[in-house]
């Protein structure tokens, strides 16, 4: 079977699994296994324990786990509602003052959640009453929660990298240090946005409020301080080659553990509870991972990612017209399908026509998260907006909706900043190694 | 008495039975997780206080990672965690999307039966030829390796369950509750 016809089918069937409500892992590893069936038969199905074992006990993928119960850690010890009471009286003063705490409280958080969807639940649970109660419309506010949500799959540590690395072989390190400059870039570019729109159009928020007490400001440092050293204390134990990156991992647990113990806040069955969820969490995903890399397996097998590679190489498309063509494609799918199983989806069909294009690996891996953070804020299927709609539920899903458009745009005009410059991401990187 | 209708309480305690299995191994794999925390954390202190390796921090937490890993699968099909597309099966009408779910649990299962025939072939063949880990320990592979053809065949078992209560409810034999069509309603 040539491959053009091989794509087809696997597409084909990918697509009738999907729709007829399979499992995403299910529908991806029935597809791997057919593909690998239809190229040699049964004789390859030995080669899936390998599979199996090599992905299950990968020791990269051994920190999804443990970054998800730091973040269950922090979210069920009540060091999350202090952090957003100590961002918002820091940021008191600034036009959308609360706006613009939900944009840095979700960015900062999700980052160490790993799940913008839980990160806008926590946050959202707690900011939208207040809001509601100070006059804040809510047209400012879901988007500001629904964007701000995205944000923390690019502010290490990320899960969807993690998960990019131990496909690619890239260093989760380089990524990490690759998604911070647009992260952070991105998160200052929507607190830009929410002062504007608050300037052009005051009814959207009340008048800002004086500046917080020199005390007031002390005790609202003292808050946000822990979870900003928490990150700091992974990426710079990462960094200065202390710790592994899944080590770091590890390290993060133990730091929120001893932080929700110096709360007092966090009972044996709340911490029961972060890690039994944490465990769940790790199991969907590793459900998709592993039938994700058998379905990379049929694609190495059956000549679809080299055919694929080599057809576009051959269509000379210029890397611009590859770049909106790949934009379409991610902004498409990402209707339907959440954000990790995306990047598990595309990444073994598209990556050698990534490299074969002249795209940097690392590049690669910070653009994909920022195409799947669309794909959370896009109906019918954006997960940020389900979870934001559940908490306000008087509002419906199309109106939390238009309130993220702006939102998608600004995430869309990143995307293409960062390939026009793509510095923004690799400058980081490539300074640590040198220095 | 229709006498050809299933006996719905045996549906009932089997299900039950599963649940009660599945926290079971929820908690097995909630162990493993904070066994990798520990571990990785003696690797880190010693490192750091008496510049010594642990030597089986890396390799010991992969195992208990994939323990972990297999363990939860059980679990998150009997609770439904399992992501899915549910834009097209929500519109169906329940007994078609009973139809559709038992559809799909029976592709799933002969999914996971490939994977258990390929992970039992892995284990045998570390059995058979005593086959150790590189690392310092030495470790018999089996070990580790048990678990996934045991992970496998609970899962396998999980799909087999609720493709037969997804088909009886698609039949009307059993009343269909819930947006989910896996779970089997109370007798009450």
């Amino acid at each position: 079977m040539s491959w053009p016809v091989a794509l087809a089918v696997y597409g084909f069937l990918l697509a009738a699994f999907l729709l007829g409500g399979a499992g995403i892992g299910v529908a991806i590893g029935i597809v791997g296994v057919l593909g690998i069936t239809f190229v040699s038969g049964t004789q390859l199905w030995l080669s899936l324990g390998d599979i199996v074992w090599n992905t299950t006990n990968t020791f990269t993928l051994v920190s999804i786990p443990l970054f998800v119960l730091m973040g269950e850690i922090i979210l069920r010890s009540g060091i999350s509602t202090r952090f957003y009471n100590g961002i918002g009286t820091l940021l008191r003063g600034l036009p959308g003052a609360l706006a613009q705490t939900n944009i840095v409280g979700c960015a900062i958080f999700s980052a160490i959640a790993g799940s913008s969807v839980a990160t806008a639940m926590t946050v959202g649970t707690v900011a939208i009453p207040e809001m509601r109660k100070r006059g804040y419309s809510d047209r400012l506010t879901l988007g500001t929660l629904t964007g701000g949500g995205c944000l923390g799959i690019l502010i290490p540590p990320s899960i969807p990298m993690i998960v990019y690395a131990s496909m690619t072989q890239v260093s989760v390190i380089d990524l990490f240090m690759a998604g911070v400059i647009p992260g952070l870039a991105l998160a200052a570019i929507f607190m830009v946005y929410v002062a504007w729109r608050v300037w052009s159009d005051p009814t959207l928020a009340p008048p800002p409020e004086p500046r917080a007490s020199g005390a007031a400001m002390r005790r609202g440092a003292l808050d946000s301080v822990p979870v900003i050293l928490l990150i700091a204390a992974v990426i710079g134990s990462m960094y200065f080659g202390i710790v592994t990156p899944t080590e770091a991992a590890a390290l993060g647990c133990l730091i929120a553990f001893v932080l929700a113990l110096a709360y007092r806040e966090l009972t044996r069955a709340r911490l029961m509870e972060a890690v039994r969820n944490a465990a769940i969490t790790s199991g969907v995903v590793m459900f998709i991972t592993l039938n994700a890399q058998i379905l990379n397996f049929a694609v190495v097998t059956s000549g679809i990612g080299e055919g694929l590679a080599q057809g576009l190489a051959a269509l000379g498309l210029s890397k611009l017209l590859f770049f909106c063509l790949l934009f379409l494609i991610y902004l498409v799918v990402g209707m339907f399908i959440d954000g990790l199983s995306i990047m598990l989806l595309t990444v073994p069909l598209l990556y050698p026509s990534f490299l074969a294009v002249g795209f940097d690996p690392i590049w690669v891996g910070v653009i994909i998260v920022v195409f799947i953070e669309l794909g959370a804020l896009t109906p019918p299927m954006g997960l940020n907006l389900f979870a934001i709609q559940s908490i306000a539920n008087d509002r419906s899903l199309a109106e939390v909706a238009t309130a993220s458009m702006p939102y998608t745009l600004m995430i869309s005009a990143f995307a293409f900043l960062l390939y026009a410059v793509p510095q923004l991401a690799l400058w980081l990187p490539a300074m640590m190694k040198a220095s | 008495m229709d006498r050809s209708a299933p006996d719905r309480s045996a549906w009932l305690r089997s299900a039950a039975w599963l649940d009660r299995l599945g926290d079971v191994l929820l908690a097995g794999s909630a162990v493993m997780l904070l066994l990798m925390v520990a571990l990785m954390g003696a690797e880190i202190v010693t490192r750091a206080l008496l510049h010594r390796s642990t030597q089986i921090s890396d390799e010991y937490s992969g195992y208990l990672f994939t323990w972990m890993t297999l363990g939860g699968f059980f679990y998150a099909q009997r609770s439904d965690r399992f992501l899915r597309v549910d834009s097209l099966r929500a519109r169906l009408s329940p007994r078609a999307r009973a139809a559709a779910d038992a559809l799909s649990s029976l592709f799933a299962a002969a999914l996971v039966a490939v994977l258990l025939y390929a992970t039992w072939a892995t284990f045998r063949t570390s059995v058979a030829f005593d086959s150790r880990s590189i690392q310092p320990s030495q470790t018999l592979l089996w070990l580790p390796q048990i678990a996934m053809p045991a992970g496998f065949a609970l899962l396998l078992l999980a799909f087999l369950h609720s493709a037969a209560v997804s088909l009886l409810q698609a039949l009307g034999r059993l009343p269909v509750v819930g947006p989910s069509a896996q779970s089997v309603p109370s007798v009450e």
